[in-house]
């Protein structure tokens, strides 16, 4: 029960983590009807900027906590600058074309694969620990700094879920992922939601990169991992659906941890797979995904 | 934008979709005040031309002015805003969205915002039937209420004109007359009406002027009962 216990905490911990991954690329597919598979390296982007200045901003007397705010901010600032850079020379002029945003992402993420590792070089970099320490609930060992994690991950979620539903971008991006053409039809401004909608979710993508570079080790192809993962979430809950893509992260970090723990991780992985494939059998547009 | 400008002229209109022309120099006017009517066989190019008045698809040629002024290159955010309401062929609702969702999405482009609550009562007043059910996704109601969901959202945007295509298409005769009567009320309220039909019967009932659109021309225009009269439309469009 207990070991039960601390594999569904590492769960939902690194799930948290795939909520904003996945919920950013279903909110791009929304609007926009692409894939972006160079979501990973804005995220990718936000830690290595925390990464890369922390060090020197605590070195020079500021408290850890203070000198991760300033970090992340900047973090946040460049990764948003990179997505709306992506946005306007790029995926404007592919919104609704499949095949030509995805050709279009590829040469994205080797464009950037290339300029990251001559920036910030191939190294591997640990972040210093911004809030020590570990807390029990349940039995279960936290350290602080996950448990920080998981709460703004899924306070993110929660604000996103309830923002869809509630106010008039929301409803604006909903009506967009339902019918473009109707929404432009009652006045919607297609081009400014969408850019909206590709925005959020490159912000959701450096809070993601900001939370996780100190609990990890942050490099620069720190991101694929977990656009992969983020992307099996949401064809398993089904591309373009909020509640598809929260379950579907949570579901493959679920197997990720038990698997690995019960069985092995390289089984772990197959099992992903195997789910995938199921799942697109009996549901080929995902288990919550329209029809 | 001078007191009697005609709502909507629609000059020497070329549009198509890619290479393939649709429409030929097609040209059309709606006066303040009336109803008017653009019938014409499946195909022959009606939607085409509501996409182009709305800026959904660009014209190749011709010219759209809207209360006076010209709007042939606008966006359909700014179409709306200046005062065109759509009802699109098939509905096109937020269909998992609630009613109430989607009367607040019509009047998204309005920047007279305190308004929006009187208007919302004075539609719901329009469709009795509708009010107890806020609730409800737009995509659970019946066909012929769904057209009427259609027709509230695109009131909801305050509109000087409303384009209708094919409101009547695939409903219950007594539901084709709940529409057409609706049509006529609407147009009591002040707003001005372009109808697109291919039932031409209804169509030509209601409205005060027509226009006959065949393989993207336009190939008659008259007064509504002068064509309900004419024996080649009564031939080609009412089967009689
Ligand atoms: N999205 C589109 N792409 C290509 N051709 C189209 C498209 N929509 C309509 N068409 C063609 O344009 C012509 C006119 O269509 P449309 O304007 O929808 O006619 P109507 O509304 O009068 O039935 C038809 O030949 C149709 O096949
Ligand atoms: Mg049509």
């Amino acid at each position: 029960m207990q070991t039960f216990i601390q594999l569904g905490a590492t769960a939902l911990q690194i799930g948290a983590v795939y909520i904003l991954f996945s919920l950013g690329l279903t909110l791009i597919f929304g609007v926009m009807r692409i894939v972006n598979f160079v979501h990973g390296h804005i995220f990718a982007v936000a830690a290595l900027i925390v990464a890369y200045i922390l060090p020197p901003l605590a070195a020079g007397g500021l408290s850890a906590p203070v000198a991760y705010v300033l970090a992340s901010i900047a973090g946040i600032a460049v990764a948003l600058g990179l997505g709306a850079l992506l946005y306007f020379f790029g995926f404007r002029y592919f919104q609704r074309d499949l095949v030509g945003s995805f050709i279009l992402s590829i040469g994205f993420v080797l464009l950037l694969d290339g300029v990251l590792l001559h920036l910030f070089g191939g190294a591997v970099r640990g972040v210093p620990e911004i809030f020590p320490g570990r807390v029990s609930i349940a039995g279960a060992q936290i350290t602080v700094q996950r448990l920080f994690l998981c709460a703004v991950a899924l306070v993110m979620a929660g604000v996103l879920y309830w923002a869809l539903g509630h106010t008039r971008l929301g409803k604006a991006l909903r009506a967009v992922s339902y019918d473009h053409e109707a929404a432009m039809m009652v006045g919607v401004p297609y081009a400014r939601i969408a850019f909206l909608g590709f925005m959020i979710a490159s912000l959701l993508a450096a809070i993601a990169g900001v939370l996780l570079a100190p609990v990890t080790i942050v490099s620069p192809v720190i991101g694929t991992d977990y656009l992969i993962k983020g992307f099996i979430a949401v064809i398993i809950g089904g591309l373009g659906s909020v509640p598809g893509a929260i379950l579907g992260s949570l579901f493959v970090a679920s197997i990720e941890t038990f698997g690995s723990y019960y069985l092995d991780s390289s089984y772990a992985t197959l099992a992903i797979f195997g789910m995938v494939i199921v799942v697109l059998l009996f549901w080929p547009k995902g288990v919550l995904g329209r029809g | 934008m001078t007191v009697d400008a005609t709502t909507l002229d629609v000059s020497g209109i070329c549009a198509g979709y890619g290479s393939v022309p649709v429409l030929h120099d097609v040209s059309i006017k709606v006066e303040p005040g009336s109803v008017v009517t653009l019938i014409g066989a499946n195909g022959a190019g009606k939607s085409t031309l509501l996409k182009v008045v709305g800026g959904l698809i660009q014209s190749t040629g011709g010219s759209v002015a809207f209360n006076g002024t010209d709007c042939t290159r606008r966006r359909p955010d700014q179409m709306v805003r200046a005062g065109l309401g759509i009802v699109p062929e098939g509905r096109r609702l937020f269909g998992e969205m609630t009613l109430r969702e989607n009367l607040e999405l019509g009047a998204y482009a309005r920047t007279d915002r305190q308004n929006i609550a009187h208007d919302f009562e004075r539609v719901l007043g329009l469709f009795p039937e509708l009010r107890d059910r806020l609730s409800t996704q737009a995509k659970s109601f019946s066909g012929g209420q769904q057209q009427m969901v259609a027709i509230a959202r695109a009131l909801m945007g305050a509109p000087k004109l409303l384009l209708l295509d094919e409101p009547t298409i695939g409903l219950a005769p007594v539901v084709v007359d709940r529409v057409a009567a609706l049509i006529r009320e609407i147009s009591e309220l002040g707003v001005d009406i372009l109808l697109i039909e291919q039932n031409a019967e209804v169509a030509l009932s209601i409205a005060d002027f027509g226009y006959v659109l065949e393989n993207g021309r336009v190939v008659m225009a008259d007064k509504a009962e002068a064509l309900l009269a004419n024996p080649q439309v009564r031939l080609a469009y009412l089967g009689v």
